[in-house]
């Protein structure tokens, strides 16, 4: 068995793999944030027409309870977009992860087509 | 291995001779189990095609309620029952991912889109038709898990080639 041939092998299958995810990794990340960011500006200028169309109303206890529902709605919503950014590191870390596990696994796979191949025998 | 070679024909101190064969002995006692049982470390759990298949029906329920809301405005009554059964469809989801090792990833990312359903649903039942920007957390996460899900399949094509 050829150590410094195996290793190559080894390494340009490890970033093989790796390249895989990294590629759909960056494009998913992009996307999400910025469309979490849209989301965020659109949820803020709702919140400041709604907080304005509350101000013109006459009766107190009515304007009242206008922006307390304002108040509610932009809180629930930037709530779904803070669990959504925690998805899209959840989602990241995973890819990650998944990443690392098949560079490993095709490291492994090719020192283990190498001993075989050194021995004779599939033993491994 | 060259250089392990070199030294032990050279000669060199019997420490540096005995520290090399140690951390040679390491290596191949770290790479040999994992050669042995079955040449593949697992940081995260395997595909599951049930659970992508159900994942995606989940998606098409909140997508068609989503949808009629937003475009309609229809009430919080009309849709309580569709509520019902998205929770019903990712707690029954959440139980499956469960019984899977290294499985975290997909278990937050399904309590994390129970809880924002619930505060969707609270905006719609408490003040009214949701916007479409309010929809926007639901559907981010749902498209999380879909990644993470085409993640794992491609891991799994990926190893059954390289195997």
């Amino acid at each position: 068995m050829n150590f410094d041939d195996t290793l190559k092998q080894m390494l340009s299958a490890a970033a093989a793999a790796a390249k895989v995810h990294w590629n759909d990794f960056r494009s998913y990340a992009e996307q999400e944030f910025k469309r979490l960011a849209e989301a965020g500006a659109q949820v803020e200028a709702d919140y400041a027409a709604d907080a304005a169309a509350a101000q013109l109303q006459q009766d107190a206890t009515k304007r009242d309870k206008l922006i307390q529902k304002a108040k509610l709605r932009v809180q629930l919503a930037f709530e779904n977009l803070r669990l959504a950014s925690e998805g899209v590191l959840t989602a990241t870390t995973a890819d990650a992860k998944i990443a690392a596990q098949d560079a490993i696994n095709a490291a492994l796979g090719v020192l283990q087509a190498a001993i075989n191949k050194s021995i004779g025998i599939a033993l491994l | 291995m060259r250089a392990m070679k070199f030294i032990t024909t050279c000669g060199g101190s019997g420490t540096t001779r005995r520290s090399i064969r140690l951390l040679q002995l390491t290596g191949v006692g770290l790479f040999l189990p994992l050669l042995f049982v079955g040449c593949a470390v697992v940081f995260v759990s395997s595909y599951d095609q049930v659970t992508d298949q159900q994942i995606q029906d989940a998606a098409k329920m909140t997508e068609v309620l989503i949808g009629d809301v937003v475009a309609n405005g229809t009430s919080y009554r009309q849709h309580a029952k569709d509520y019902q059964e998205i929770d019903g469809a990712l707690g029954a989801l959440e139980m499956r991912a469960a019984n899977y090792q290294n499985n975290e990833a997909e278990i937050k990312l399904i309590q994390d889109l129970r809880a924002a359903m619930r505060n969707l649903r609270r905006i719609h039942k408490e003040i009214g038709p949701f916007r479409q920007a309010e929809a926007e957390g639901v559907r981010s996460l749902f498209r999380s898990l879909i990644h993470h899900e085409l993640s794992k399949k491609r891991s799994a094509s990926l190893n059954k080639t390289t195997q």
